[in-house]
């Protein structure tokens, strides 16, 4: 009988350890340090957002130009295509004309 | 014929090309550099609008004078329109690939508009191709004109400003123009309208010359 309250007593000992333990764990530390950067942290939120990331980078390194010229070329060449037709479709008008 | 307008479109786009890719833009998160697809995006659903308006005009034209040439040019004009559309959604589908995630939705109502104003025009030609008296099909083809350019309007502009739209400037989302406040976008976004619907003018015109080439030596 004695025995058995011994296990039971140490049992019971080693358990509440146990939950005293987790009670450290869940519980944040008091520290100056901490509560600093919780007051930074809110202020941040509470302001704008982090600036979006745009191309500067891009930008900067001058591809930009690049693009805008690939662009105006693929353009100007549709623009082309449309003279082309353009002054074909006047000389088969002036020669439909002439016919008549 | 090389004319002022023509000469005006290709500048026009050219410097929307150049400034557009250049100039200062709102910062925003989710967009960031692809804003500036409005300056391009736009615009040719712009001109695909523009051209139906005119195709539409033509076919009232031609219920109340009976001019042929009035319904040529009201088909072409429908072509015009339709073939915008095909850059229109093409750009709006990468668009929506880089900012919504997906390249398709069935979900949004101006998406599902566009899809179905689309389809109206199709039937459009469909139902041209189906009767082949002259006089009659240009009657009966400006009537459904009419009535799909109406359908069109109400699919495309009013219906996704009544309901939950992902769409800028429809279903509660402001549109860009809320962002812009210091018009640096206006003034590449307004020439850029100017310069694409000039551009689909300018391909109607050359379309109208061809097909009137063509009816002449076909009916000579």
């Amino acid at each position: 009988m004695q025995k058995m309250n011994k296990i039971i007593y140490l049992m019971v000992f080693v358990l509440s350890s146990f939950i005293g333990s987790a009670q450290e764990i869940n519980k944040p530390e008091p520290n100056v340090k901490d509560t600093l950067l919780t007051n930074l942290k809110n202020n941040a939120l509470s302001e704008a957002q982090p600036e979006p990331a745009m191309a500067d980078a891009f930008r900067s390194e001058g591809k930009i130009y690049v693009v805008i010229a690939v662009l105006v070329i693929i353009f100007l060449c549709i623009i082309g295509y449309l003279i082309y037709l353009d002054v074909k479709l006047r000389k088969i008008e002036n020669n439909t004309k002439e016919k008549l | 014929m090389i004319k002022w307008w023509k000469i005006l479109a290709a500048l026009i786009i050219v410097y929307t090309l150049i400034w557009g890719m250049l100039g200062p833009v709102p910062k925003l998160n989710i967009l960031y550099e692809t804003i500036r697809n409005v300056y391009y995006h736009v615009p040719i659903w712009f001109a695909m609008l523009f051209q139906m308006g005119f195709s539409v005009v033509c076919a009232v034209n031609y219920l109340y004078k009976s001019d042929l040439r009035s319904d040529l040019i009201s088909e072409q004009a429908a072509q015009v329109g339709l073939f915008f559309s095909l850059p229109g959604l093409l750009t709006g589908c990468m668009w929506a690939k880089f900012t919504w995630g997906t390249w398709w939705t069935f979900q949004d109502p101006k998406l599902n508009g566009v899809a179905i104003a689309i389809l109206i025009y199709l039937a459009y030609f469909i139902l041209r191709s189906s009767i082949t008296d002259e006089l009659k099909r240009a009657r009966i083809s400006a009537v459904y004109n009419i009535f799909a350019f109406v359908m069109m309007f109400v699919f495309i502009m009013i219906l996704p400003r009544l309901t939950d739209s992902l769409h800028p400037g429809n279903g509660n989302n402001p549109a860009f123009g809320k962002y812009d406040l210091d018009n640096h976008m206006r003034m590449v976004f307004y020439p850029a309208i100017i310069g694409w619907i000039l551009l689909s003018l300018w391909i109607l015109d050359i379309k109208k010359r061809i097909s009137i080439l063509k009816y002449n030596a076909e009916n000579e």
